[in-house]
C-alpha cells in the first residue's frame, strides 16, 4: 500500500515541473516562435536555486530566494533567445538547441570557478527536515514538499488563466498568425514573441527550482530530457493547456513507474534499474506515434 | 559567388576566436594562450588526436548533413553513433570467437555498426510516416533511449570483468585500424573518414538520388509533384544514421581500442552543430569539423599543462551554434543573407 502511495506522490512531483515547463513552452508555440531551449532553462534555473541554496543556509530564506533566482535566469535565458531569434533573426530551433548546449558547459565552469567541482553544487539551503528525501516513503515524500507541489498549482492556474482568459493570453495568440495580422489588430508581433520566450524561460527556471529544491543539489544532466518530454506534451495537444496538462500526466506516471520498479523485487526478480531508465522514452514514443496516428484518422473522417 | 550564408558564420567563428582568447588571457596561467592556440597544431601526439578525433566528427557530421538536406532534423546522431560502438565491437568479439581474420572483420565491423546506425535513424522515418510524428522528437527520444541501451549492455552483460573500465574487452591492435605512424594514435580512421566524405559528396551533388534528396529537401511538395518518390526521405535518413554508426565503428576501431560506458560523450551534437555550421555542404564539413577538434584538442592541452576549464571548449562550441544563423552586424550584400 505503501507503495502505492509512494507511486502516486512520484507521479504528482514529476508531472508538476513538467507541465509548468510545457505550458511556458505553449506560449512560445503559440507565439509562432517555438522555444525547443526548455532543457536548457530548466537546467539553469536548476543551477541559479542551488547556487541560492548553497549560499543561504536557512531554508526559509534560501527556499524563495532559489525559486526567485531560478525564474529570473530562466526570464534570462529566454530573453538571450528571444534576442537572438527576433532582433537578429537568427533560427529559433538552432538557437534553442545552443542553448541546451551552452547551460551545461556554463554551470560546469561556474561551479569549477567557484567551488573547484565539476558541475555539482550541494544546497544545504533546501535540506528541509534533515536530508533531501531519502528514507521517507509514501505520501510523506508528498507531504514534506507540500507547499512547492501548492505553489506549482497556483503558478499553473495562474498560467492557465493568463494564456486563455486575459487580453494578454490573446494577444500571443494573435501574434502566432504572423506579422501582419498582429498589424491590422494593432501589435507587435515581436514584442509578444519576446515576451512569450520570457515566459517560457522563468517556467522552465521554476521546473528546474522544483527540482533542484527535491534533491537539494545540483546534478549536471539532472533534467534528463524533461524539457524534451514537455516538448513532445506541447506537440501532442498543442491547442489547450489541460490537454498539455494530460500528456504530462502520462509522461510523470511513465517516470514514476519507472523509478518505483526499480526498487521492486518481484518473485527474486528485479529489474535492472538501467534498463528501466528507458520507460520514459518508450512511452512516450509509443503515446507519440498513436496519438498523431489517432489525428491522422480523424482529419481522415 | 560567395555562399550567402558564410558571412554570420565567420562571425560566429571570429565570436568564438575572441571567447577563446579572453578564456586565455584571464588565465592565471602564461602557458595557457600558447597551449591552446600552438600545442594542438605542434605537439605532435596532440595533432594527430585532434586529426583522429576530427575523422570520427567528420562522419558524424556528414550523417547530420545528409538528414538535413533532405529536410530531416535528424537529432538522434548521439545513439546512433552509440549503437555504431557497440555493434562494431560486438561484432569483433564474435570474429575473434569465429576465427575470422582481420581485414574482413574490420570491414565487417564498419558495415554492421553502419547497418545499426542506419536501421535506428529509419525508425524515426518509419514513424513519421506511419503516423505523422516529428523525426525531429522522435530520433531525439529513440537516441534517449538507445544510450541508456548501450550503457547497460557495456556495463553488464558485454563488460571485462578484469578491467578497472566499465568497457568491454580491449580489442587486439591487429583487430584495429592500421596506425600511420606506431608512436602516434592517427590511424587509417582518418583516411576512412576522408573517404567517406568524397563519397558522401559524389552522391549528394552528383548522383540522382543525391539531387533529388536536396531538391526534396528544399520543397518537398514540388520534388513530389515533379515524380520523385517520398521514399528519398527514407534513404536521407538510413543514409545519415549509417554515418553516425560509421563513426562510432571508428571510434571503437581506432583511438579507442574497446567499447567504453559514455564514449560518445557529446560527439553526435557536435556533428550536428557542425553540419549547421557548414551549412549541410559536406566539402565543408571538413574544414568544420577540424575547427571544433581544434577548440576540442586546445582545451584539453589548456586543461592539462595550464589552469583552464574543460568546459570552455563547449561552451565556445555552444557559441558557435548560437551565432551561426544571426545576423548581428549588416554584411556586405556579397556576404549578407538574402531577403
Amino acid at each position: 500500500m505503501n507503495t502505492v502511495f509512494e507511486f502516486i506522490s512520484l507521479v504528482i512531483l514529476y508531472t508538476l515541473p513538467l507541465s509548468i515547463a510545457a505550458i511556458g513552452g505553449l506560449f512560445t508555440f503559440t507565439a509562432g516562435s517555438l522555444s525547443i531551449g526548455l532543457e536548457g532553462f530548466i537546467l539553469a534555473g536548476a543551477f541559479a536555486a542551488a547556487f541560492a541554496g548553497h549560499s543561504i543556509v536557512t531554508p526559509l530564506v534560501a527556499l524563495p530566494v532559489g525559486i526567485i533566482c531560478a525564474v529570473a535566469i530562466g526570464s534570462l535565458a529566454g530573453l538571450v533567445l528571444a534576442f537572438f531569434s527576433n532582433p537578429l533573426r537568427a533560427d529559433v530551433y538552432i538557437s534553442g538547441l545552443a542553448i541546451n548546449l551552452l547551460v551545461p558547459g556554463l554551470a560546469s565552469m561556474i561551479s569549477g570557478w567557484l567551488w573547484s567541482t565539476k558541475g555539482v553544487v550541494s544546497a544545504p539551503g533546501f535540506a528541509i527536515g534533515g536530508n533531501s528525501g531519502e528514507g521517507i516513503a509514501g505520501f510523506a515524500i508528498l507531504a514534506r514538499y507540500g507547499w512547492l507541489v501548492c505553489l506549482s498549482i497556483v503558478v499553473l492556474i495562474a498560467l492557465w488563466i493568463l494564456y486563455s482568459k486575459t487580453i494578454f493570453g490573446l494577444r500571443i495568440k494573435v501574434s502566432g498568425q504572423g506579422e501582419e495580422v498582429a498589424m491590422a489588430a494593432s501589435i507587435s508581433a515581436k514584442k509578444y514573441r519576446t515576451l512569450a520566450h520570457v515566459i517560457a524561460g522563468g517556467c522552465g527556471g521554476f521546473a528546474g527550482a522544483f527540482i533542484a529544491i527535491q534533491i537539494a543539489a545540483f546534478v549536471p544532466g539532472m533534467s534528463a530530457g524533461k524539457g524534451w518530454l514537455a516538448l513532445v506534451a506541447l506537440y501532442l495537444y498543442s491547442s489547450k493547456p489541460i490537454g498539455v496538462i494530460i500528456s504530462c500526466l502520462i509522461f510523470g506516471f511513465a517516470i514514476s513507474l519507472s523509478n518505483i520498479l526499480q526498487g521492486i523485487n518481484f518473485a527474486h526478480i528485479s529489474a535492472n534499474a538501467d534498463l528501466l531508465r528507458t520507460i520514459p522514452y518508450l512511452v512516450t514514443i509509443i503515446v507519440l506515434a498513436f496519438w498523431k496516428k489517432a489525428g491522422k484518422s480523424r482529419e481522415s473522417f | 559567388m560567395i555562399n550567402p550564408k558564410i558571412g554570420p558564420r565567420i562571425f560566429a567563428l571570429l565570436i568564438v576566436l575572441l571567447c577563446a582568447f579572453l578564456f586565455t588571457f584571464f588565465s592565471r596561467d602564461p602557458h595557457t594562450i600558447k597551449a591552446f592556440f600552438l600545442d594542438p597544431l605542434m605537439q605532435p601526439y596532440a595533432f594527430s588526436g585532434m586529426i583522429e578525433s576530427a575523422a570520427i566528427l567528420l562522419c558524424t557530421a556528414l550523417g547530420a548533413a545528409v538528414a538535413f538536406r533532405a529536410g530531416a532534423f535528424n537529432l538522434g546522431e548521439e545513439g546512433q553513433m552509440a549503437i555504431g560502438c557497440l555493434s562494431g565491437a560486438l561484432c569483433i568479439q564474435l570474429a575473434l570467437r569465429w576465427g575470422l581474420s582481420p581485414l574482413p572483420a574490420i570491414v565487417l565491423a564498419c558495415f554492421v555498426a553502419a547497418l545499426a546506425g542506419s536501421l535506428l535513424a529509419l525508425l524515426s522515418s518509419l514513424i513519421q510516416a506511419w503516423s505523422g510524428a516529428e523525426i525531429m522528437l522522435t530520433s531525439f527520444l529513440c537516441s534517449q533511449a538507445v544510450l541508456i541501451f548501450v550503457d547497460w549492455a557495456i556495463a553488464g552483460p558485454f563488460r571485462d570483468a578484469l578491467s578497472n573500465l566499465i568497457a568491454m574487452p580491449q580489442i587486439p591492435p591487429e583487430y584495429m585500424f592500421l596506425k600511420l605512424d606506431p608512436s602516434q594514435s592517427l590511424s587509417v580512421a582518418a583516411l576512412v573518414a576522408l573517404a567517406v566524405c568524397i563519397l558522401v559528396t559524389w552522391w549528394i551533388s552528383a548522383s540522382r538520388n543525391g539531387i533529388e534528396l536536396s531538391l526534396y529537401g528544399a520543397n518537398p511538395n514540388f520534388a513530389v509533384a515533379a515524380g520523385i518518390s517520398t521514399r528519398i526521405s527514407f534513404l536521407a535518413m538510413a543514409a545519415s544514421g549509417a554515418l553516425c554508426g560509421l563513426a562510432g565503428a571508428l571510434l571503437v576501431l581506432g583511438p579507442a581500442g574497446r567499447a567504453i560506458r559514455g564514449m560518445t560523450g557529446g560527439i553526435g551534437w557536435d556533428g550536428l552543430s557542425v553540419a549547421l555550421v557548414a551549412s549541410s555542404n559536406p566539402v565543408a564539413c571538413l574544414p568544420v569539423s577540424l575547427f571544433f577538434s581544434w577548440i576540442d584538442s586546445g582545451t584539453r592541452q589548456a586543461s592539462i599543462i595550464a589552469d583552464f576549464s574543460s568546459d570552455a571548449g563547449s561552451i565556445m562550441k555552444a557559441l558557435i551554434l548560437l551565432f551561426i544563423t544571426a545576423r548581428v552586424i549588416k554584411m556586405p550584400q556579397a556576404f549578407g543573407r538574402k531577403e
